[in-house]
């Protein structure tokens, strides 16, 4: 085995936690073991490394947080906690009052509750739904990204704030994604992600699916995850729901191939 | 791994959002105050040394893990989940304001191994303090926040990997090419002082 050879080996396990890296074989790490044990430049190499080490931990400039700082970070939390405290004591308030509030608030709830029932939408069906997510991906230019990224923490984070739902977007190891933009599905906030497949675009579109209803007889099993599939114009859909949350998968690609990057997320 | 500080666990009984009397339990502040000073330096570092700029950075980060402290399914993962967030806030504030194209990251190959370094943190230990720092800040981001999270806060490959978002095999090649480019510039100090031959 050479120096680089071994070197690799060593350097990919040299630290905890490395679980995980493309590990070479028992036999060859041992390889790379013995080597480094009778080489000295490779000796040489790791104590450079391992110095280099020491003299950051020694000598990297930890500065304290200035005491106004953590004055206004603690203030700022606090003007938050306030604010949600007074959303309990609200709460507690009502809890306390006597018959007539309750009855006070049971006529708000109903009120409400009318209103509600009022404004409350239809359950969107899949169908209708996979037609308008194709309908948007033909339409869709990945050039309309307004975040460019193909950092999935990046990309998540950009949503942060923007959308009334919170959701994951899992790493994606080939370098595929491309960023995204908040849509509006007919009054509908979506997310949509975009991805570049050698083959093919990949739509993903992220919504509130606590009224769309996924019926049950229809739904592929994958990976755990409940999918429903849709085609439309020569164009694929498959969505599921997590904790939710609907995503919608969209592209040219054949069927099976969607399903296949429907289980990586 | 280092354990140089340990995250102080509060007894949580509310999260933020829930309407709960016993918000005024301030776990999270507690929590928050243990890594303030590690916050702020990693935040210094990013952002080259401007103390305001780690300073606005830090708190829009804490209001940021205040509010989505109920998602955070293990306490004890508060470092890493805190540079998490510092790390994604400074990445979307960097690009609003930079132009300069993200590093490119490279296999962690024989070839790149090949040169052998001597020891020589006997001589970088006669450099300043400040020498030390704009070395550091010289860094490309990306190898910069690698390094730091790697000798100087300890974390493991697979923590850093988290924080940033890459691949275990890229976390380690931005470390080792982030030392290399770290050495250079390091001599380059140490030339100037005349601690070391041309």
């Amino acid at each position: 085995m050479q120096c680089g050879e071994a070197r690799k080996h060593l350097y990919l396990r040299h630290k905890p936690g490395s679980e995980g890296v493309a590990f070479p074989m028992a036999a060859e790490a041992a390889q790379a073991d013995a080597h480094v044990e009778n080489c000295p430049p490779c000796q040489q190499f790791f104590a450079a490394e391992e110095g280099l080490e020491d003299f950051l931990r020694e000598r990297a400039p930890l500065e304290k947080a200035p005491a106004s700082l953590r004055e206004r970070v603690l203030a700022s939390i606090a003007q938050e906690r306030e604010r949600l405290g007074n959303r309990s004591r609200w709460f507690v308030f009502l809890r306390r009052r006597s018959i007539t509030l309750s009855l006070v608030s049971l006529l708000i709830i109903g009120i409400a509750g009318g209103l509600w029932l009022n404004r409350r939408r239809a359950p969107v069906m899949p169908e209708q739904l996979t037609s308008v997510l194709i309908d948007d991906h033909v339409h869709s230019l990945p050039t309309g990204a307004e975040i460019a990224s193909s950092n999935h923490n990046v990309v998540q984070s950009w949503f942060d704030g923007k959308v009334d739902f919170s959701f994951h977007l899992p790493p994606t190891s080939d370098q595929s994604l491309i960023g995204g933009r908040l849509c509006d599905l007919r009054g509908r906030q979506a997310a949509l992600i975009f991805y570049q497949h050698p083959q093919s675009r990949v739509s993903l579109f992220v919504l509130d699916g606590s009224d769309v209803v996924l019926p049950e007889d229809r739904l592929i099993s994958l990976d755990g995850k409940s999918c429903f599939m849709g085609s439309r114009k020569g164009y694929n859909a498959v969505l599921w729901k997590d904790r939710g949350v609907l995503y919608g998968l969209v592209s040219d690609a054949r069927s099976a191939d969607l399903l296949q990057l429907a289980a990586q997320f | 791994m280092g354990q140089r500080f340990k995250v102080i666990r509060g007894k949580r009984t509310a999260e933020p959002g829930q309407e709960n009397e016993s918000l005024e339990l301030p776990a999270f502040e507690e929590a928050l105050v243990a890594h303030l000073d590690h916050l702020f330096a990693f935040a210094l570092r990013l952002v080259s040394g401007q103390r305001a700029r780690a300073e606005d950075l830090v708190q829009e980060v804490c209001l940021r893990a205040f509010r989505r402290y109920a998602g955070l399914r293990d306490p004890e993962k508060i470092r890493t989940w805190l540079f998490q967030i510092l790390v994604n806030a400074h990445i979307n504030e960097y690009h609003r304001g930079s132009h300069e194209p993200p590093v490119v990251d490279v296999e962690l190959s024989e070839a790149l191994l090949d040169r052998a370094p001597t020891p020589e943190e006997d001589l970088f230990n006669h450099l300043l303090d400040d020498e030390v720092k704009q070395a550091l800040d010289a860094l490309p981001v990306e190898f910069r926040t690698v390094v730091w999270l790697s000798d100087v806060e300890e974390l493991s490959y697979k923590e850093i990997a988290e924080v940033t978002g890459c691949p275990l095999g890229s976390v380690a090649s931005r470390l080792y090419r982030g030392h290399s480019l770290l050495r250079e510039r390091l001599r380059e100090y140490a030339r100037r002082r005349g601690l070391m031959k041309e």
